[in-house]
């Protein structure tokens, strides 16, 4: 069901477009638990217990299991099973892994336990060495340029005795990469052109070949019918035979190396779509091959390509309904080609420059063009998810440990096209139970395309938390938040030089504290609540009427809040969602609602309950197509005992608090609607045309700008005074809440 | 189990294979609950069992063997993700029996499977692979709380999911 994506539209009036009038003044709504579902066995998984029960008395359950409503049992596996097409495993699958583990060696790798004696070798040998340093140094206060001149070890006592200096002259600068004569293929199918191999080289790690392809006259007769947005894809289209739907591409392109001593490279390579440059009949692609055994290659490798098939894919083809289906054509190209290729490591260098920023040190810097490895030593100071915030799962993912985030960019701060491979950390588990220590990181970045010679300095950076994938921006919007730096340095090849260096600032990013802890313990507003997790248009539910998702951590779990959740619109508010807190879980027509409780990351001792809410649209703003006609302006939050506001607008309080966890706002002066915090709903976010934003770069993070008390703040009155306030407070206090949401700018955003 | 993980760990290639063939099923689940593809799920549950063969010997607490096993799956199904990313742009299979979905505009299919990846991998790892709350935690490098709310969540979306189907069949044979 499809909803508008550009902001406010014109409101038809009272009666909607639909002809569905406003509904009447009604008695506020009380939450009503959910029915007994149907379903004997959805109960199983699904049940939902009564609201009066807390799941904390929940003794059955093991410690540290969710608690009731998440039941075990061989029915709802069945169940899950059958929904997820997995009650079996493929035959297919099987007779693979079978394969598999014939292809195997016969030898496994074995753990070697220590011998005694020789720890005990090894720890006298080392009692002596440290000894004999010991002496040493004794020595090296007296006479200095004695140990200085001491073969191996002068440098050693150079460094102690003055500071060290980075080597000033440059390395030894590479000879230009030897010369690839193109190869030109012929199809040997049906596909109505050529393939040149128009570039090939090898670092010692990866193979990269640029292909084109070259249309003759009939291909750009044929070619004339697609879009300048097809590809051409190394692979042949599948169709269900069923139903007639399309299914994808296969890959039958493949890259075969082998080195002098006829070892072969392990995989086929990643073949990219064939693009078009420009309106020319050209495509290019590029193709590259990961070298298992880097060792053993030598200095030539005989090359074998082949791409049987090529297929057009257009995706710009629109159905009636709007959709888009791709359309395809398939040819027999029937490429194929062997030549030898240089294997050129003269670029390739490990520098081991132990430089340090903020607690991390970079042990290491492996560089070859294709690929960079990075040895670091991090402090632990937790898991990203101790921010308690989350975006959308699908581009801010929360996983992983904080200060483990890297980016190599130029000194412009423009990204490398280098990829994150995979990344180590020892003693993950040492340290994940302790909850102190220092990880050692490798990091493996690789190129994604075809990469030339780095030319000019490298930034590495560490970031706190994940940066958000700009691609996946580009659906759901621009990630507001800015992410602290853990570490900067910057990497110069051509002198080997590397140091800690703070181009971060120009950002506006504010650096880590890597001494303790992260902890949000300390954020809890004056109400006890700290806004947590998403505040977004997080599913798009079967009705269709979902306007927001959020949750709030509420510091004092035992305390059974009465609370409102008002939705405004047009400076009035039009719905209320009300609940009790401590029941597991509340619906009605305006909201839904369910919590748990929680032990907040460093602070275990001291538990919380998060509590989180579903608002939604009335009918009388959705046309019977679906479409929102209006979307509200900000959502309040109440305390029905007392009619205090706790918080005025609540998508700002979690842009506040979120800011305050990760580091800052992207940009100083944000304009709402280019970060998609607009009223519309497609993006979810709400936010008041008024009011000033929260800072950005900085710990502040947020600064209330609600109006002082008296301020001429308040909202219409109804339109017919004898309708009864949906709010259920009087317009006088509906803006003014009691003490404000200042947060204090001298807060460290999060730590404990 | 932990003796087996012993045996393998000491080099009896046997015993490697009879916790292949014990884990094989909730191998196959979790590359599922990540991967679309058949072909995909295949080839991460071929790699998976390769890369536990040559570093089994490292694992320092036998008893974490499943946990450990199903991180070696997860991080091969997300280097094939990597790898696959930009390549077929419509890597959406249409469910079986629905169409429906083809109502939807391209980005809310997306919004849908991207969501779905993550609700279902850990209700498969709770309910389908039997991994403990702390595990899984674990697993996905997140904390307790945060697996439980993903547990929550996802057994909410599930519900609706299936009650929505429910509906359907309903109407279907009205």
């Amino acid at each position: 069901m499809a909803m508008m994506k550009h902001g406010r539209h014109a409101r038809h009036g009272k009666n909607g477009p639909s002809g569905r009038s406003r509904p009447e003044s009604s008695p506020r709504q009380k939450s009503q638990p959910r029915e007994e579902l149907p379903v004997k066995e959805l109960k199983q998984i699904l049940s939902i217990p009564p609201p009066d029960s807390r799941p904390s008395k929940n003794t059955s359950q093991p410690p540290g299991e969710p608690s009731s409503g998440l039941k075990r049992g061989r029915s709802s596996q069945a169940q899950l099973a059958k929904e997820y097409g997995v009650e079996q495993m493929p035959e297919s699958l099987r007779r693979a892994i079978e394969k598999t583990c014939r292809e195997l060696p016969e030898e496994m790798p074995v753990r070697h336990r220590p011998v005694l004696s020789l720890v005990r070798t090894a720890a006298t040998a080392a009692a002596v060495l440290v000894l004999a340093f010991a002496a040493l140094l004794g020595v090296n206060t007296t006479y200095p340029q004695l140990t200085e001149a001491l073969p191996g070890l002068g440098p050693v006592f150079s460094a102690i005795n003055g500071e060290k200096k980075p080597p000033e002259e440059s390395l030894p600068q590479p000879s230009p990469r030897p010369a690839f004569e193109k190869i030109r293929l012929e199809s040997q199918g049906d596909f109505p052109g050529s393939m040149t191999v128009e570039d090939a080289w090898s670092d010692g790690r990866f193979l990269y070949l640029d292909l084109s392809l070259e249309l003759t006259s009939d291909g750009l007769m044929q070619m004339s019918n697609f879009s300048d947005n097809c590809y051409l894809h190394g692979g042949s289209p599948h169709w269900d035979s069923e139903y007639g739907n399309y299914l994808g591409l296969s890959d039958s392109a493949t890259l075969q190396a082998a080195g002098e001593n006829g070892q072969a490279a392990s995989d086929t390579g990643y073949l990219s779509n064939f693009v078009r440059d420009g309106q020319s009949g050209r495509f290019t692609a590029s193709w590259r091959l990961n070298l298992a055994n880097e060792e053993n290659m030598g200095e030539n490798l005989a090359v074998s390509l082949s791409l049987p098939d090529l297929t057009l894919v257009d995706n710009s083809q629109n159905l009636d309904n709007g959709m888009t289906e791709p359309v395809t054509f398939a040819w027999s190209a029937g490429f194929a080609a062997k030549f030898p290729v240089v294997v050129d490591t003269a670029r390739n260098r490990v520098l081991r420059p132990q430089a340090a920023d903020n607690g991390v040190v970079l042990q290491s810097v492996d560089y070859s063009p294709s690929q960079m490895s990075f040895q670091l030593d991090i402090p632990f100071t937790g898991l990203v998810d101790n921010t308690l915030v989350s975006f959308n799962f699908s581009y801010f993912d929360n996983s992983g440990l904080l200060g483990t985030f890297l980016q190599v960019t130029n000194l412009k701060g423009e990204p490398m096209q280098y990829n994150l491979d995979h990344m180590e950390l020892d003693p993950w588990d040492d340290v994940l139970k302790e909850q102190t220590g220092t990880l050692r990181g490798t990091f493996v970045v690789q190129s994604d395309s075809n990469p030339r010679d780095v030319s000019g300095p490298l930034l590495l950076t560490l970031y706190e938390t994940p940066l958000p994938d700009p691609s996946q921006e580009a659906v759901f919007g621009q990630f507001p938040f800015l992410s602290r730096v853990t570490a900067e340095f910057t990497l110069d090849l051509s002198t080997g030089r590397v140091y800690a260096s703070e181009h971060y600032l120009e950002e506006d990013r504010v650096k880590a504290d890597t001494s303790r802890l992260y902890s949000r313990v300390k954020d809890f507003d004056e109400n006890q609540l700290l806004a947590c997790d998403d505040f977004s248009l997080a599913e798009i539910g079967a009705s269709g009427r979902l306007c927001a998702v959020f949750s709030l951590a509420d510091q004092d779990p035992f305390a059974n809040r009465q609370l409102l959740v008002n939705a405004y619109l047009d400076m009035q508010p039009v719905t209320t969602f009300n609940v009790t807190t401590g029941c597991d879980a509340a619906e009605d027509d305006y909201g839904s609602y369910y919590e748990f409780d929680m032990s907040l990351p460093a602070a275990e001792d001291l538990p919380c309950r998060v509590m989180t809410f579903q608002i939604y649209y009335p009918d009388w703003l959705i046309t019977p197509e679906g479409l929102l006609t209006d979307a509200f302006d900000r959502l309040e939050l109440v305390d029905l005992e007392t009619g205090k506001v706790l918080i005025p607008d609540l998508g700002r309080k979690w842009l506040g608090d979120g800011a305050q966890a990760i580091g800052g706002l992207v940009g100083a002066d944000v304009d709402p609607q280019e970060l998609g915090l607009t009223a519309a709903a497609s993006k979810g976010f709400f936010l008041a045309d008024s009011g000033s934003m929260p800072e950005s770069g900085s710990d502040a993070g947020y600064t209330d700008s609600m109006p002082e008390s008296g301020e001429k703040k308040n909202p219409p009155p109804p339109a017919n005074p004898g309708e009864e306030d949906l709010a259920g407070t009087d317009a006088d206090s509906g803006f003014h809440p009691e003490g404000g949401q200042a947060i204090d700018s001298q807060t460290s955003g999060g730590y404990g | 189990m932990d003796k087996w993980v012993r045996k393998a760990q000491n080099g009896d290639k046997d015993a490697f294979l009879r916790l292949v063939q014990d884990h094989q099923l909730a191998m196959y689940r979790t590359a599922k609950a990540i991967l679309h593809n058949e072909t995909d799920v295949e080839d991460a549950v071929q790699e998976a069992v390769c890369r536990c063969f040559y570093k089994i010997s490292t694992l320092r607490q036998p008893a974490y063997f499943k946990t450990w096993l199903t991180r070696v799956v997860i991080n091969c199904c997300y280097d094939i993700l990597r790898q696959r990313k930009g390549l077929l742009p419509l890597d959406l299979l249409p469910e079986e029996g629905r169409t429906d979905d083809r109502d939807l505009s391209l980005d809310v299919q997306q919004t849908l499977a991207a969501l779905g990846e993550n609700d279902r991998l850990i209700l498969t790892l709770y309910y389908l692979n039997d991994l403990p709350v702390k595990e899984i935690a674990k697993l996905l490098s997140i904390s307790e709380g945060a697996a439980k709310m993903r547990l929550v969540h996802g057994r909410k979306k599930f519900k609706e999911t299936f009650e929505r189907r429910e509906q359907e069949a309903g109407y279907q044979w009205r």
